[in-house]
């Protein structure tokens, strides 16, 4: 009987762990090569409207973002909607500097290609948003969109 | 000579750890990433005048949406429940029946583009968006895709007409069709005007 037992406990080695970080490693670079780290710090609450008819935002790179919300902050800031641009929040007035600023920093031929993504909280009233919109006129960055949820 | 007790301890180094590490960063890189497309409502804003007096457009090539602070529509004089809206968008557009209230339409005939004869707009049509400026963005937005609904209808009855398959089944990525899906939008095209009721 012994015999036997001393076969199976030779045919029975450790599993190996040693490919186990291999494969996390692939995982990993996998995700560093696709990521596009998060642009911002958000500083208002940011809840999108759901929509079905909606298109895919194709270059990221030529998209500027502002956000529209009441402030994380209620406690600070209160609750009425402000506006942020990049990391910071923005009067209305800061809005065309800010775009012109964007597009000097991207090549002539894209410039015209360039998208202002509004991302606004859905409980937002709409007479910041017509006002963004007509500084956005004024300023002539006329490609606009809005951003919501792919919903329903 | 190896002693039999050194040689077993540099046998195998632990690993366990080296996968730790991995997985530390990979949950990093899960945190901060987005991987999900970003999906939104693309629109065109109008060029910015001073004195900006549009031309004026006949009643009957205007379809008016009223928009309340409650988010109740109003569309050509009715209300109406925003399920309705792009049904009666594209019955107005495609004035089937040649109303004198809806725009005028013009037939294309084949021998213009080789393709079997379809409508288009005789002249600017536009839908007028009236929205108080208290309503919230989610209604605006909701309305704003009623109408884009109800012109996927249209552009869908074009290139039915024109080369008998739905709109929504072209390639935008496939010359053809792209000529296909503009065509469509030429025939009718999307224009939206807004105005903040004051």
């Amino acid at each position: 009987m012994s015999k036997f037992k001393d076969k199976g406990k030779k045919e029975l080695p450790p599993v190996s762990t040693a490919s186990l970080p291999d494969i996390i490693f692939m995982l990993l670079f996998f995700f560093m090569v696709t990521t596009v780290m998060r642009e911002v710090d958000l500083k208002v609450d940011l809840t999108l409207p759901d929509a079905s008819e909606v298109e895919k935002l194709e270059d990221k790179a030529l998209v500027d973002y502002i956000y529209i919300g009441p402030p994380t902050d209620e406690a600070k800031y209160g609750t009425e909607p402000r506006i942020q641009l990049d990391d910071q929040y923005a009067a209305l007035e800061e809005i065309i500097p800010w775009k012109e600023e964007k597009v000097t920093i991207r090549d002539e031929a894209e410039q015209p290609l360039v998208t202002t993504s509004m991302k606004v909280d859905k409980d937002t009233y709409m007479k910041i948003v017509t006002d963004v919109k007509q500084e956005l006129r004024q300023g002539n960055f006329l490609k606009i969109n809005y951003s919501t949820a792919r919903g329903r | 000579m190896i002693h039999p007790r050194h040689r077993r301890k540099s046998i195998g180094s632990d690993t366990g750890s080296m996968a730790d590490i991995a997985f530390l960063l990979l949950i990093f890189f899960f945190v901060t990433t987005t991987i999900a497309p970003e999906y939104g409502i693309k629109r065109d804003l109008p060029k910015w005048s001073e004195n900006h007096q549009p031309d004026p457009i006949p009643e009957r090539n205007v379809f008016t949406i009223l928009l309340n602070e409650q988010g109740d529509i109003m569309a050509r004089g009715q209300e109406m429940t925003l399920s309705d809206l792009p049904r009666t968008i594209a019955e107005f557009m495609l004035n089937e029946k040649f109303e004198e209230t809806g725009p005028t339409l013009l037939v294309v005939r084949p021998d213009e583009d080789g393709f079997e004869p379809y409508y288009r707009l005789a002249d600017e049509t536009i839908v007028f968006l009236k929205f108080h400026p208290n309503v919230s963005y989610d209604a605006y937005i909701d309305v704003q895709e009623a109408i884009r609904s109800g012109y996927s209808t249209i552009w869908d009855n074009v290139t039915r007409m024109a080369v008998g398959r739905d709109f929504n089944s072209l390639d935008k990525k496939d010359l053809d069709d792209r000529a296909l899906i503009k065509l469509a939008r030429e025939a009718f095209p999307m224009k939206i005007a807004e105005q903040p009721i004051k």
